[in-house]
């Protein structure tokens, strides 16, 4: 045990015993890294696997950065780029962060091969509808600073937790609560009326 | 508790819950992984790959030529240093020979002024052994013994050696001596060149005038 745990069990028992309640089991980060290994091996059934485990991330991740319609392709551009570089990755049980970084810089190749463009809203043709509810709402949220954006779409549009989002993104427990916090704050203050 | 729903879902929050509703719509729906290459270029790949086999020859070739080279280098090197070794040793044997030469030709020169001083002085006369009738008469005995006897070779070298033909010659000077016999002369030659000249002055012989040197 670290100098840091052994301090913090012994002051703070009860803030211990809930951040071992909440941080992932240490034997998860085992089983990715045999997901990974299992895929370089090239199983087809462990690459829909590690897919379906990763792709909320990545979808969040891009969907806070570039437009809805272009959120797809670049999500399958991500595995494959990813699917290909596999054997490099050194630390096999940090995948999801490794995966997340190239999202993100995946995201900024996009603004430098395209101009940027402006998306036209749904309240054209679809006045009052729920949509566009959900429109306006996620077009607040990317209004946001970029920390907060990423954490607000991964929690609340892709349904993932705090605890998730901080193991796939590589943030600190901390730091992913601050952003939540800040960001729902913001987010609040920026719809207002509407929320309420 | 707001917070807690908001960081793992425990609890209730309306409004978070209407939010996430409201956004479910973005969720990613297709969940099909792309279509991927069938295989993988996996380390196991790597080893069996041909190129790989073609690469490690050419690497071990590349050691093997640079270790030639290096090997090459460095005996040519060292060859180098070994010939002008042998140069500075050839040198060092050299410079007493053309000291010996010095000497040899000082010693024709020795030998020159030997010559000039054997036409000046006397010529050593060759002492030759002259036998008498007598003693011819001995020896002639002497030999026919010796022709009888088993061991005549023995007393003819005995025979020989009585024989009285001895040379007596001038002992040769050393190298180091005729230098210095060299060296003495011309020291002479100077002194007498130098008297010469004092005595010319002394007896008024002197090319210069006269009134210049009462000045």
């Amino acid at each position: 045990m670290s100098e840091s745990g052994i301090i913090q069990n012994i002051f703070f028992p009860a803030r211990r015993k809930k951040q071992l309640a909440s941080s992932p089991a240490k034997e998860k980060p085992k089983e990715e890294a045999m997901l990974v290994e299992r895929v370089c091996a090239g199983d087809r059934s462990a690459f829909e696997e590690f897919y379906k485990k990763l792709s909320p991330m990545v979808h969040g991740i891009i969907l806070a950065r570039v437009p809805r319609d272009e959120v797809d392709d670049i999500v399958q551009e991500v595995f494959i780029t990813a699917y290909e570089k596999l054997n490099t990755l050194r630390d096999k049980n940090a995948v999801s962060p490794w995966i997340a970084r190239i999202a993100r810089n995946r995201a900024v190749e996009f603004y430098r091969r395209n101009k940027p463009t402006v998306e036209l809203s749904e309240n054209l043709s679809h006045n009052g509808n729920a949509k566009n509810e959900a429109n306006e709402i996620l077009d607040t949220i990317k209004e946001l600073p970029e920390a907060y954006r990423e954490t607000l779409i991964l929690r609340l549009v892709e349904g993932m937790t705090g605890p998730e989002i901080a193991e796939q993104t590589g943030l600190k427990h901390e730091s992913v609560r601050v952003n939540l916090h800040r960001g729902m704050k913001m987010l609040r203050k920026k719809l207002g009326i509407e929320v309420h | 508790m707001k917070e807690d729903y908001l960081w793992d879902k425990s609890g209730n929050d309306p409004e978070i819950e209407k939010l996430e509703n409201a956004l479910k719509a973005f969720r990613q729906k297709d969940t099909t992984p792309p279509v991927v290459p069938a295989k993988t270029s996996t380390i196991e790949e790597k080893r069996n790959n041909p190129w790989g086999f073609f690469r490690l020859g050419f690497a071990s070739f590349a050691c093997f030529a640079l270790a030639i080279i290096s090997l090459g280098v460095f005996q040519f090197t060292q060859n180098e240093t070994q010939s002008i070794a042998k140069i500075d040793l050839k040198k060092s044997v050299i410079e007493p020979v053309t000291k010996k030469n010095d000497y040899i030709k000082q010693d024709t020169i020795s030998k020159e002024i030997f010559t000039e001083e054997k036409q000046n002085k006397p010529t050593v006369v060759k002492a030759t052994f002259k036998p008498t009738k007598k003693k011819k008469r001995k020896i002639i005995n002497r030999k026919k013994v010796a022709k009888k006897s088993t061991h005549k070779t023995a007393i003819r070298k005995k025979v020989k050696t009585n024989l009285p033909e001895q040379k007596v010659e001038i002992s040769e000077l050393t190298a180091e001596e005729k230098y210095a016999y060299n060296q003495l002369m011309k020291a002479l030659a100077i002194t007498s060149s130098k008297l010469k000249i004092v005595k010319d002055k002394v007896q008024g012989l002197d090319n210069k005038p006269v009134g210049k040197s009462l000045r």
